[in-house]
């Protein structure tokens, strides 16, 4: 689906001055895309230093795929000058919407998981990948609520647009274990439902347990359950590009580096044990 | 059963409309929501509507962290409420949430009793962040300058860089910055006329106030006006065997700073 690039981290404002002065090293760097939709100074010089280190992937967070607004063109016409610019290894978003009547809430809210919004987000994701020429990777995000009239389940609705749309799954492991929490549905059953030729990339991150529910914080490391759940990703998939996020109470770049070599370790492990059994 | 759109209309106006009056959410919109485990439909409404203000509070604290100092948590947080239902972002970017938050402050009439001064020092913040990723630009070089000839001086024309905001305030707003996140006394500040440039060199933001001489060269430099028209505008201010002089040590500030580009014409001078 996509190639593989190993194990990046995603890269956030507090450790620029490590990709300015080349100390931040790691197999690739994930970036919001939006982060660098201005027109000059400081993000895009540090962007073209990020590039020079590492392969580079762009990761959305307000394509508002799921939305019923009509496609944001200036947007749409941002991200392709951002990926003529900068040439990214692949491009992503969320299967969510963010956007409506206009306005941006600067979230990932859920989707219903019915036929007409199926429809319209596989419809969408089609005129996104004409207008940037490329293939998208949608990731499936954490919720905290579902609703009644959903017909399909969130991994049928994922697996469905990615086949229809011809587009590829950047699985949020975290995400799916956290969803899974809140909505009381067996994470291994989302896994072993996905379709394994179209996931491109994995995303590790840590959430915080709020009592009665998870909520996605990406501000800690892995918890033990998303680590449980990623070796079974490696065993379903097999090598894919996987990241880790840190997004709040962000640590020093070492720290988020050795998050990302506990995946490689878990992931050669599974890929060993895979090979001796089949040996 | 509520259509996509309907649906997405309702639970927009969830988190980041006004309350109702009951309190409660759209009872539709609960209505839509599944039943699951010990968290109530309500609660589950209630994570994205605590997620939303709090994302916006982070990034309006962020962009305008004196006046969050000046008014205090409570308070900021009570305006960004208002401020965030009044004006829901329009942009796929957070960077932009707060372009109207000065207008909205000068707006608030207890904001202009009390702190007057509060909306410029807004301006003041979102025009630092404004030129930090503002176009970059070459600024002119003092070497470049140099190798021109003297008969070539009074037809050289200048630029602003793009990476340049200027402020015009009664309250002298760069010194209420720069007295740090609440170190000064609102009831201590006193107003005057200030006009202060902002703008990046490299990466780095700085602001400086202008003078009167300043901000009248500023006016001439700012429409393109040669050289010599400076000099000649200016002629009025300082004695005239000074004004070139005056002029020339103005515009040798100014390219220290890196606020200026040759005009296309005199392009020629740089190879
Ligand atoms: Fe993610």
């Amino acid at each position: 689906m996509m190639p593989y690039l190993g194990h990046g981290v995603g890269l956030r404002p507090k450790h620029y001055p490590r990709v300015w002065d080349g100390t931040a090293r790691a197999d690739w760097f994930e970036v919001i895309a939006e982060n660098f939709m201005v027109r000059g100074g400081r993000p895009l010089a540090v962007l073209e230093r990020a590039r020079a280190l590492a392969p580079l992937v762009f990761h959305g967070v307000s394509l508002s795929v799921g939305s019923t607004d009509p496609l944001n063109e200036a947007y749409l016409h941002d991200l392709a000058a951002l990926i003529r610019r900068f040439q990214p290894a692949w491009i992503s978003d969320h299967l969510c919407w963010g956007s409506i009547g206009g306005h941006y809430v600067h979230d990932l809210l859920p989707l219903p998981f019915t036929e007409e919004a199926l429809a319209h987000v596989v419809a969408r994701v089609r005129m996104v990948q004409d207008w940037v020429g490329q293939r998208l990777l949608l990731e499936n995000v954490s919720s905290y609520l579902t609703f009644t009239h959903s017909t399909l389940a969130e991994w049928e609705f994922l697996a469905t647009v990615a086949e229809e749309a011809d587009c590829g799954i950047l699985l949020d492991v975290n995400n799916v274990y956290v969803s899974a929490v809140n909505h009381g549905f067996d994470p291994v059953q989302y896994l072993r439902a996905l379709p394994a030729g179209r996931i491109g990339q994995i995303h590790l991150a840590g959430h915080s347990d709020c009592g009665v529910y998870l909520l996605d914080t990406h501000d800690s490391a892995v918890s033990a359950p998303v680590w449980e759940l990623y070796r079974l990703a490696v065993r379903l998939f097999g090598r894919v590009s996987t990241l880790v996020e840190w997004d709040d109470k962000i640590p020093e770049f070492e720290v988020v580096c050795a998050e990302a070599e506990r995946a490689r370790a878990i992931e050669a492990e599974e890929l060993k044990e895979a090979d001796a059994v089949s040996a | 059963m509520l259509s996509l759109r309907e649906l997405q209309v309702r639970f927009f106006q969830a988190i980041a409309g006004e309350p109702g009056k009951s309190g409660g959410f759209d009872p539709l919109l609960v209505e839509a929501v599944r039943m699951h485990g010990s968290l109530s439909r309500e609660e589950r409404i209630g994570v994205y509507v605590r997620m939303y203000f709090a994302r916006l509070l982070d990034a309006l604290q962020e962009d305008f962290p004196r006046v969050a100092a000046y008014l205090g948590w409570e308070r900021f947080q009570a305006l960004v409420r208002a401020y965030v239902q009044a004006h829901p972002s329009t942009h796929p970017s957070v960077r932009h949430i707060g372009r109207r938050f000065a207008d909205f402050l000068a707006a608030q009439p207890e904001i202009q009793g009390e702190l007057p001064f509060l909306p410029d020092l807004a301006r003041l913040e979102w025009g630092r962040l404004e030129v930090f990723d503002a176009p970059d630009a070459e600024p002119v070089q003092l070497e470049q300058l140099r190798r021109l000839p003297p008969e070539d001086w009074p037809t050289v024309r200048f630029q602003v860089i793009p990476a340049c905001r200027v402020l015009h305030s009664a309250w002298p707003v760069h010194e209420i910055w720069a007295g740090g996140e609440g170190a000064l006394r609102p009831e201590r500040i006193k107003p005057r006329e200030t006009v202060v440039r902002i703008w990046r060199q490299g990466f780095v933001v700085y602001q400086a106030s202008m003078d009167r001489f300043e901000r009248r060269a500023w006016a001439y430099v700012q429409e393109g006006e040669p050289f010599a028209a400076l000099c000649a505008a200016l002629a009025p201010s300082c004695p005239p065997e000074a004004v070139v002089q005056e002029v020339s040590s103005l515009l040798l500030r100014w390219i220290e700073d890196g606020l200026l580009v040759l005009r296309t014409s005199e392009a020629l001078l740089t190879g």
